[in-house]
């Protein structure tokens, strides 16, 4: 993992120094709301509908043991036990008061975390691929070039006034688990003949307007990354629009001037500021990336002898193995992913038991390490599979192994109208009664992977766009309504759903959801063919009739 | 017949206006206003910031529960989320 050094370190300690102060004064009555809301948004501290939250920054999704222990602390110190991990890789907690919130600044500032760039119209946080440095498909390792542009963007006096807020996702495999194409920016970097090359989309975003990103950038050498990317930034800055918060994203823009024309204007940007040499100093990525070297991994047969003889012993332990375990770039190692949607419970909710039960296993089995995925699961990134078992164990007593990773109760849901300010409609208590209805692990098996995500309002932190089934919470004259769209998908085919028909009633998503679900059971090909292939294959249509069948 | 609502500043929890000159947790004691009285307790508000954050009106109905149009999100303000949280 990458370590601070003196600058990040007093970066950050100076941020929490320097919010203490404006508390104080907010508090004193000095500074009036309409002053002090902007500095206390730059510090993640938002008001919702009943109480602060506090969105903290997990950078490109990495966390260690002693990281993931303080936000347990910080859960059961000033929270009410309990963590929301979400769609941006963060986490956020759900019941602040003002007063705690410089303490919780500096209680992280010790683990080297902060708030910064989880708010605001600047770069905000940037994501990666969760199973980064672990997968078996992967071709490089993003998280070096994704903690470059950590350190490239915090705080940058010329970026942190955007038309808008930017993302930026990056993956370092074939396979896309970080849904790069719908980010402002995405970047895809590969291993070509010279060295790193990046592939570089842009204007993609979900919310009201969603769009796909356009590729304007397929072959950039990642010596030249960071200054292609001021360029974009500086293209949009001076174009986006501030007139208008609905077309204020980078997506407006390149959908605006279209994608080859952004492309050009990027060019001539590029070639304006190369004069001032902005790129990282030669040296510096492999510095930076030094910190991300390989575990010591032991040489291990990729099969291993208990694991097989638990497979067979222990039905239970083979359906966690078959749902939440993937390959691992390393023969005899795994990758766990832990899942934060037991049946019944809030997408995304960790307790602070729960987090330092994670942290006792990612400590004693996984060099230190842990991640959180954008669908607002945590992952063991390295483990032997001659452990499997005992980890299967240890998660089963924190109630943290809940065989559906990628199923169809590993639903995706924001925080909606029990807690946020913004919402229409209730997204958490939706997923909980559709995986309710498919709790059946046979059945979800059977189903196979599934994508389900819930938002409580256009925005789309839930990812309604790009569910292979999307729900979009609707408020009609003071009635929660659910409209859904089918055939969105995320990874390296991304693609937006449609809308179909008319809103439903909360009480009848369910019942819709199995109806279509019904169908494809029917009309696949063979248990291998998934709900998206045959979505795919057949058209929405006559999935879309499936749905509204009963009415 | 309308009330005041808004957030506490030190702990961001729901209140409301209980006229002549207090914030109250309790939906059931917020005092219903009429037009005449809304225009002063708004103004007691907006200058009352070293203690509440963001005032707004909520409209009520026959029964002096919140309007049918804001329902939902003012219930669930009074009465906090719909769900248990935790997941333990």
């Amino acid at each position: 993992m990458y370590r601070y050094d003196e600058f990040d370190r007093t970066l950050v300690q100076e941020r929490a120094a320097s919010f203490r102060d404006q508390v104080a004064r907010r508090l004193s009555g000095a500074l009036s709301e309409d002053e002090f809301k902007p500095l206390r948004l730059m510090n993640g501290l938002y008001l919702q509908l009943h109480a602060y939250m506090l969105r903290i920054a997990i950078p490109y999704g990495v966390l260690d043991s002693r990281q993931l222990e303080r936000l347990a602390w910080i859960a059961r110190r000033f929270d009410r036990g309990y963590g929301h991990f979400t769609t941006r890789q963060n986490i956020q907690f759900n019941w602040i008061k003002l007063p705690d919130a410089p303490d919780i600044l500096d209680a992280l500032a010790d683990v080297e975390m902060h708030a910064i760039q989880t708010s605001g119209n600047c770069i905000r946080n940037v994501t990666a691929d969760h199973f980064a440095g672990a997968a078996r498909d992967e071709v490089i390792d993003p998280r070096a070039v994704a903690e470059l542009i950590r350190q490239w963007s915090t705080f940058h006096p010329e970026f942190s006034f955007l038309p808008r807020k930017f993302k930026i996702a990056i993956t370092g495999a074939p396979h896309d688990r970080a849904a790069i194409q719908v980010h402002d920016i995405g970047i895809h970097l590969k291993q070509g003949e010279n060295g790193v090359r990046a592939a570089i989309y842009v204007g993609g975003g979900q919310g009201r307007t969603p769009h796909i990103a356009a590729c304007i950038k397929p072959d950039l050498p990642v010596e030249r990354l960071v200054s292609y990317l001021e360029a974009i930034l500086r293209v949009y800055n001076r174009h986006g629009r501030r007139d208008n918060i609905y077309k204020a994203r980078i997506k407006i823009l390149v959908a605006a001037l279209g994608a080859e024309e952004f492309a050009h204007q990027v060019e001539t940007e590029w070639a304006a500021i190369r004069a001032n040499n902005s790129d990282a100093p030669a040296g510096e990525l492999a510095r930076i990336a030094a910190a991300f070297a390989p575990p010591h991994f032991e040489a291990l047969d990729d099969v291993c002898p208990a694991m097989e003889k638990a497979l067979v012993e222990s039905p239970a332990f083979a359906r966690f193995v078959r749902t939440n375990v993937s390959p691992h770039a390393k023969a005899g190692y795994a990758i766990v992913t832990i899942s934060l949607k037991p049946i019944g419970g809030a997408p995304g909710d960790a307790t602070a038991e729960q987090m330092e039960a994670i942290a006792d296993l990612a400590r004693v089995y996984s060099f230190d390490e842990a991640r959180v995925s954008h669908e607002q699961n945590l992952v063991l990134p390295h483990v032997k599979k001659s452990d499997l078992f005992a980890i299967w164990q240890a998660l089963a007593a924190a109630d943290l192994a809940t065989p559906n990773a990628g199923l169809i109760s590993d639903i995706i849901a924001c925080p909606g109208l029990d807690y946020c300010d913004l919402a229409n409609a209730r997204a958490i208590p939706l997923a909980q009664v559709i995986a309710e209805r498919f709790q059946d692990l046979d059945a979800q098996e059977n189903i196979g992977e599934l994508k389900i995500k819930i938002s409580g309002c256009i925005n789309a932190c839930g990812h309604h766009h790009v569910g292979h089934i999307g729900i979009l919470g609707v408020d009609k004259k003071g009635d929660e309504f659910y409209q859904i769209l089918l055939g969105g998908r995320a990874d390296e085919h991304a693609r937006l759903g449609s809308i179909v028909g008319k809103g439903l009633a909360f009480d009848a998503v369910p019942d819709a959801i199995e109806r279509v679900v019904n169908h494809y059971l029917g009309v696949r090909l063979d248990e291998r063919e998934r709900f998206i292939d045959a979505l795919e294959r057949l058209g929405a249509e006559p999935f879309e009739e499936a749905l509204y069948a009963a009415q | 017949m309308k009330i005041v609502t808004a957030n506490a500043l030190r702990d961001g929890g729901v209140v409301y206006f209980r006229a002549p000159d207090q914030w109250v947790r309790d939906l059931s004691k917020a005092t219903p206003l009429d037009e005449s009285a809304l225009e002063a307790a708004l103004a007691f508000a907006v200058a009352d910031g070293l203690h509440i954050v963001g005032p707004y009106v909520v409209a009520l109905n026959a029964e002096g529960g919140p309007d049918a149009r804001v329902k939902v999100r003012e219930s669930i303000r009074a009465s906090g989320p719909t769900i248990t949280a935790g997941n333990s």
